[in-house]
């Protein structure tokens, strides 16, 4: 605690005297690690962060602010058509936060750091512009993000929450922004909110709420949403007995099925059937390989025309399709090995309208607020039947494909409707003049594929 | 191995074109031989033909420059007005819009043809349209409706089109200089000087396109949407309203929509009198959209003037075009107008921003505009008049497409306005 109370001279002894521990706080028992000295301004502030402050007068303020800025959107929608109010939604950057933790990626998995890496810095510098102080964590040093230049403060930790918390505990940021990071983060947001670490600590969640990233992560909780809606979900079922299993298939009465017994390292007993027998084998093996002896039978939609569309919404409600694309691998292939083209070639208008119709209503019933998401759909090539496989609550790795194709910054973008900005009050980041509520229509197509390097299945 | 075949191909560059004859297939240079059309010309060495096409077809527009291309569908001589659209999808949609009478569309989406074309996304009867300008013709489609190619599509109906061309020097060229326009030529024997006077001696400002496109007798609408295509079918109570809608280029989904919102339409053509359709006591009369200047149909403004106050009133595109001119006020001519659907609309009745299909050339001033008319739509890119009310006359109307078809379905709801406006009427008669 120490540490930061002198900002000034400490960043410095610190920088010195901890040079070889730069990247690793193992020595220490607080997490700041690596920050740069701050301007004299900057201190003053965080100490007096660190000095005796009710909370919980803190929170009530949120909770007050919350409930005008909802009444704000709910009068505005009640007003009497007869008479032509030319005012918009009350709504426009949120003054009563200052500080903001953004929530890194994580470690690198094969194809991962980049992307959230690039989501992260566009949401720093989209934030520092509007003036609020930027906290960061990630565990990956060799990023673009992390470099000491960026943030404010930079804590460079294993992220598991109650390093976080402890974070928290000493920068006393007002708000968490977890959609930056991909799933490490959001699961970090969950485990934290679950935890009671964000309630204690008085940090709102901004980006998504709570809710909507159980609503979206969670399986069963998904596939009811989806049925409210009236959109479809792969039919499936668990099965506890290689009966209970044959009873599922017959429910869904269709070959090829997936079986993914639960709990197993990498999917081990799981397998698609494509008829009785295969079905009969792997279901067997799977309920003896899985601890619980639990498999989830599911119909397999291999082979289907994969589609995903990147969806933004705001505070008063608007919603934008940024970009849709199609894998050109079709379904069975990860998203992310896959070769994927946007926009989305193969469909025709009304198919397009249907998938963006689907995406603007899950968004809304998934519950997220402002921000990006990512939808999934899978399309049967042979009648065009569609289902939707999942949604993604938060800046996806389509999504810095989808910024990188549209030239719309999409981080950028969620990190300032985050911040209580609509789509409509901020300028559309290309033309300069016209507002960011539009679709972007590209004259150009644009090809994505995985490289993987050899050598690193050889070495 | 790739040095040698690096080899052969310097020391004979010619083998692949060569190995078109039926005697020398070997299935190593049967690759090169995909796109080929002008097969059986190579013959003396260094004499021979490009296996394909290089250009057989001009686009000279009215400013002096020439565009070669390749041509699909129909050949032959063609005077039309250039536009740009910016959708990504639903060029079959674009192909039956009426409105596009006289244009030549250049779509910027550079891949067209991937869908093939189908028989459920007609938008009339027939393609209206002067020629289609495109960069790439997909050379295969990938769709389960797809019941034929475009290229097929097009010559059946002996519409031109051209693919291969520099598209976005086009469009940055209309942008720049508003619409221009153009002569779209297969026929070699014209001169290139030719083909510019003929451009520079045709105008569209002034023309009556409308009576080119409409239906010449009345007739009820009873084609339904199919229920894969029907969106937003809650919120309808069962009453039926009667809908007399003025065909100035109707395009099939306005009628569609109104249909699935439960109402009876009875579709008249664009000369249809006023006394006529009042005769039939409609509960709303609906002003289509429909190809060209507002301007050059007098009559139908005056059409427009006579039902005005006696029925409920619905315009889109160019039937919000003539309801300004009715209501005294100006239209004037867009430098390269709307065409696309991706237009951010901000709805000033509630401030939601809606994204919108649009496709005109003319535009509402509204300043011009009698007190009491009250601008509802904005156009967020540049800030011109997409809507307007008048309540106290039971008027409303759009500038853009909420029918969509192609386009978002945003403000689907205004047909769900245009019922309560019928209801209200009606129950104030």
């Amino acid at each position: 605690m120490g540490y930061c109370i002198n900002c000034e001279t400490l960043s410095s002894k610190s920088l010195l005297s901890q040079s070889s521990t730069v990247f690793s706080s193992s020595k220490q028992s607080k997490a700041c690690v690596l920050f740069r000295p701050n301007k004299p301004g900057c201190c003053k502030r965080n100490s007096a962060a660190f000095s005796l402050r009710s909370w919980q007068v803190q929170l009530a303020r949120y909770a007050e602010k919350s409930r005008n800025r909802i009444n704000s959107v709910v009068r505005s929608e009640q007003q009497d058509f007869s008479t032509a109010d030319y005012s918009r939604p009350a709504l426009g950057k949120r003054t009563d936060l200052k500080k903001i933790l953004i929530i890194g990626a994580g470690p690198i998995v094969i194809g991962q750091a980049c992307e959230f890496d690039y989501s992260g810095t566009q949401a720093w510098k989209a934030l520092k512009e509007e003036g609020y102080d930027v906290v960061l964590i990630k565990s990956n040093p060799a990023t673009i993000m992390t470099d000491p230049d960026f943030s404010d403060r930079t804590y460079i930790e294993p992220m598991t929450p109650e390093l976080v918390e402890q974070i928290i505990e000493q920068e006393r940021p007002d708000a968490q922004l977890p959609t930056m990071g991909g799933q490490t983060a959001l699961n970090l947001a969950v485990a934290l909110a679950d935890s009671g670490a964000l309630e204690r600590y008085g940090v709102e969640l901004i980006g998504a709420k709570l809710e909507a990233i159980k609503k979206a992560e969670d399986r069963e909780l998904f596939k009811q949403a989806m049925k409210n809606i009236g959109i479809k979900t792969p039919p499936s079922g668990i099965g506890n007995t290689l009966d209970e299993c044959v009873e599922i298939a017959k429910e869904i009465d269709e070959f090829p099925l997936i079986i993914r017994p639960a709990y197993t390292l990498g999917g081990t007993g799981g397998g698609i059937a494509y008829n009785k027998e295969e079905f009969e084998a792997i279901c067997k093996n799977g309920l003896s390989k899985s601890v619980t002896s639990q498999v989830l039978v599911e119909k397999s939609l291999l082979g289907w025309k994969e589609y995903e569309l990147e969806v933004m919404r705001d505070l008063a409600d608007n919603v934008v399709i940024i970009c849709s694309i199609e894998n050109i691998d079709a379904m069975g292939i990860h998203t992310g090995d896959s070769i994927t083209v946007a926009p989305a070639q193969t469909l025709t208008d009304k198919e397009y309208q249907r998938l963006r119709d689907y995406s603007i209503a899950i968004i809304r019933e998934i519950g997220v607020e402002c921000g990006g998401s990512n939808v999934q759909f899978a399309v049967n090539p042979v009648d065009g039947e569609v289902m939707v496989i999942e949604m993604n609550p938060r800046v996806s790795r389509s999504s810095a494909l989808a910024s990188k194709a549209t030239g719309f910054p999409i981080a950028k973008m969620a990190a300032k409707l985050s911040v209580g900005y609509s789509l409509d009050q901020i300028p559309n980041d290309i033309t300069k003049k016209t507002p960011a509520s539009f679709e972007p229509s590209i004259d150009y197509v644009v090809t994505k594929a995985s490289v993987s390097s050899i050598s690193s299945y050889i070495c | 191995m790739g040095t040698k075949a690096m080899e052969l191909a310097v020391s004979n560059p010619l083998c692949c074109f060569a190995s078109r004859t039926p005697t020398d297939r070997s299935p190593k240079v049967r690759a090169f031989t995909v796109r080929c059309s002008s097969p059986g010309a190579a013959t003396a060495l260094g004499l021979a033909e490009r296996p394909w096409k290089t250009w057989d077809a001009r686009l000279v527009l009215e400013d002096g420059s020439i565009w070669r291309a390749k041509s699909f569908g129909a050949t032959g001589t063609q005077v039309g007005e250039v536009v740009f659209n910016t959708s990504l999808t639903g060029y079959q949609e674009i192909l039956t819009d009426p409105s596009y009478a006289g244009q030549f569309v250049l779509m910027t989406n550079p891949h067209i043809g991937n869908t093939g074309v189908n028989f459920d996304d007609e938008e009339s009867r027939q393609c209206f349209l002067a020629g289609l300008v495109i960069r790439s013709l997909s050379i295969s489609t990938s769709n389960w409706r797809c019941a034929e190619t475009l290229g097929d599509y097009l010559a059946e109906r002996n519409i031109m089109g051209i693919y291969d061309v520099d598209t976005r020097a086009i469009t940055r060229r209309l942008r720049q200089d508003g619409s221009l326009i153009g002569v779209l030529s297969t026929e070699e024997s014209k001169a290139d000087e030719e083909l510019l006077d003929l451009s520079r001696s045709w105008n569209i400002v002034g023309v009556d396109l409308i009576s080119g496109v409409s239906c010449k007798t009345p007739f009820e609408w009873i084609d339904k949407t199919k229920s894969d295509w029907d969106f937003n079918s809650n919120q309808r109570d069962g009453q039926a309203f009667h809908v007399v809608a003025y065909d100035f280029g109707i395009k099939h989904n306005i009628l569609r929509r109104l249909a699935s919102y439960g109402c009876k339409i009875t579709v008249v053509p664009s000369t249809w009198p006023a006394s006529e359709t009042l005769k039939m006591k409609p509960d709303g009369v609906l002003f289509s959209n429909g190809p060209g200047d507002p301007s050059a149909v007098p009559y139908a403004v005056e059409t427009v003037k006579q039902i005005l106050g006696k029925a409920p009133v619905f315009g889109i595109c160019m039937g919000h075009q003539l309801l300004g001119q009715a209501l005294g006020g100006k239209t004037f001519k867009m430098k390269f107008g709307h065409h696309g659907g991706n237009h951010p609309v901000r709805n000033l009745r509630n401030g939601h921003v809606e994204i919108s299909a649009q496709n005109h050339n003319y535009a509402v001033d509204p300043a011009s505009l009698p007190k009491g008319v009250e601008v509802t739509h904005v156009n967020l890119n540049d800030g011109s008049c997409a809507g307007l009310a008048y309540p106290a006359r039971n008027i409303m109307s759009l500038q853009y497409h909420p029918e969509a078809s192609p386009g978002p379905h945003d403000s689907d709801n205004v047909f769900g306005e245009f019922i309560e406006l019928m209801k209200r009427a009606k129950q104030n008669a």
